[in-house]
């Protein structure tokens, strides 16, 4: 009984993990590039009280054993790379990324880190930035006097010049990883990788399975708000059955206790 | 009092339901053992409760129910001799009870609901359901086990693994274990998947999709595609008898007996973006729940007046 009470709190603890979860999931519902996450609840071990297959008689077994479960715990939180809503800004320095693949960035600090969102700004400099002040990489200075300025949807960056030149600025790499769910999140839709995704491997937008550049488009985010509502409610009841068995545990210890 | 002495030794050394064979058929607070047993198996239902509840949102979770037996003692019951009534019968002639009706509940086992559980559409590729009585074969440090939790990842190696990190195993070998060479091992990469038996058997059937790109189509037989290209066929394991599984936490089940994997042929149907939730019936639950919990109050109404009756055997009597 004592065993139910804590059985019940890991189910608290757990819903509330996930209360939490969507609550990020939909605060972030209109963040550029944001990629919604799931919990993988998994149950937590067994008390196994008799073995199943146990001898009974000569010729007979028992058929079923006791196993008593100690809860459950969250088991993994897996981010979906779902890819989300196009919006067409028609702002020359947005990228989206139509398939698979991250922009290499460099922070202030000096670390690479990947993104999708890929919502570009010029610095002072003519530096490609984003407003967390990570510069794309490679680093690409559009010269002032540029009077527009052409992503490829294979990465390659021209600029149009005065008098009808045309300069190339850079080729724009994406980057890929075995396991893209193995990736932290470092917030600001930055990601860096672990040692659970692998190495980042490089490749050329478009190519290999790698998704075209799409200038002057941002990608939404892929949080769907019908199935948080859902998963919310459920979440909510689910919560709320575990305090009951938690008040149920609590009377029995009661009932016990004010036997004599 | 001697007789609670007695009583008192017999708690100490004796299992309840042997204290009322102990006792004899006459002892009044006999019964209180049968209302702590009864007290004792609500208890236990109540803590599979809670751990069903608890895992009411864990996919490929399986319900646990707890079921219960009558004990009654043979000797007790072999004692008592055929009366045969005179006269009109009444239905207490049938029984003649005289304290020999110690019966007492046992916890005689937990049962494991295999009930299909609700599928939820994800569209994640590596997402499988079992349509089924199938289970997912899959390599941890402690051997196989199975797995209705298809929630399957890429590691960072190329090895498709559950989301704790398992292999998933394939049902014919798929020669990775010789490619081990221009692999990263997962020990230099200080991963959770290090859990490689060295059975070639084993680690022979794990799947490989490195540098496979991520556009993986499934099959309703579990074969895996990349592109054009058939990589390998998951194995779905079934089993003669699933209440010989036993449940190892983390929603694997181990086998332990060899022949009650099914050879026959493959009923289960493979679905890709989709996995199973929990069977978990909240409304079940609640109910059995609301049950056990009141039965509990009468098992303790029956202990106390037990308790009453026994204050009133070792102070009244005296005073008579």
């Amino acid at each position: 009984m004592i065993r139910a009470l804590s059985t019940s709190a890991t189910g608290l603890e757990a819903q509330a993990a996930n209360i939490e979860r969507i609550s990020n999931d939909l605060a972030n519902v209109n963040t550029d590039g944001y990629k919604r996450s799931r919990n993988e609840f998994s149950d937590l071990m067994y008390e196994t009280i008799k073995e199943a297959g146990g001898q009974l008689g000569a010729a007979s077994q028992s058929p079923v054993g006791i196993q008593q479960g100690l809860g459950v715990k969250v088991g993994a939180n897996h981010k979906n790379f779902e890819q989300g809503p196009a919006k067409i800004t028609n702002h020359p320095y947005d990228l989206m990324i139509e398939g698979r693949g991250f922009l290499p960035v460099q922070l202030q600090n000096g670390e690479v880190a990947y993104t999708r969102t890929g919502a570009f700004k010029l610095d002072a400099q003519g530096r490609m930035t984003l407003n967390s002040g990570a510069q794309l990489i490679p680093q690409l200075v559009v010269p002032p006097n540029a009077m527009g300025v052409q992503i490829s949807p294979s990465g390659e960056v021209k600029v149009a010049l005065p008098g009808g030149e045309e300069a190339t600025l850079g080729q724009i790499q994406l980057f890929t990883f075995q396991n893209e769910q193995g990736l932290a999140a470092r917030g600001e839709g930055l990601y860096k990788p672990t040692l659970g995704s692998g190495p980042a491997l490089q490749g050329v937008p478009g190519e290999n399975g790698l998704g075209a550049l799409l200038q002057g488009a941002l990608e939404g985010s892929n949080v769907n708000v019908a199935n948080s509502m859902v998963e919310m409610i459920q979440t909510q009841r689910a919560y709320e059955m575990n305090t009951k068995v938690m008040g149920v545990a609590d009377q029995m210890l009661g009932a016990t206790v004010n036997i004599k | 009092m001697p007789r609670l002495g007695k009583f008192g030794m017999a708690i100490a050394v004796m299992e309840p339901w042997e204290t009322g064979r102990l006792q004899g058929a006459k002892d009044l607070a006999s019964g209180l053992w049968t209302s702590v047993s009864g007290a004792n198996a609500r208890a236990f239902e109540v803590d599979t409760v809670a751990n069903n509840l608890a895992n009411a949102d864990t996919l490929g979770f399986k319900k646990d129910q707890a079921t219960f037996k009558e004990y009654l003692s043979v000797a007790e019951r072999e004692n008592g001799s055929a009366e045969v009534p005179r006269g009109p019968i009444k239905d207490k002639d049938f029984h003649q009870l005289e304290g020999r009706d110690q019966a007492f509940v046992l916890n005689d086992g937990t049962y494991t609901n295999f009930r299909q559980g609700p599928l939820r559409v994800t569209n994640s590729p590596l997402d499988l359901a079992m349509d089924g009585p199938g289970f997912l074969e899959v390599s941890t440090p402690q051997g196989v086990r199975y797995t209705r939790h298809g929630g399957m990842k890429v590691a960072a190696d190329g090895r498709l693994v559950t989301s704790e990190g398992y292999p998933v195993l394939s049902a014919q070998p798929t020669g990775l274990a010789e490619q081990e060479g221009n692999r990263v091992p997962a020990t230099a990469l200080g991963l959770s998947v290090t859990g490689t038996p060295a059975d070639p058997n084993v680690s022979g059937r794990f799947i490989n999709l490195r540098d496979r790109g991520a556009h993986f189509s499934i099959s309703d037989q579990g074969e895996l595609f990349a592109g054009d290209e058939r990589i390998a066929q998951v194995r779905v394991a079934e089993f003669k008898d699933t209440r010989l599984l036993r449940k190892a936490g983390s929603a694997l089940f181990e086998n332990r007996d060899p022949a009650n994997v099914s050879a026959g042929p493959q009923r289960t149907i493979v679905r890709q973006g989709v996995l199973e939730g929990s069977n978990v019936n909240p409304i079940e639950e609640m109910t059995a729940l609301i049950r056990a919990n009141r039965q509990f109050e009468q098992d303790m109404k029956a202990l106390k007046t037990y308790g009453d009756l026994m204050g009133r055997e070792s102070n009244d009597i005296g005073k008579l």
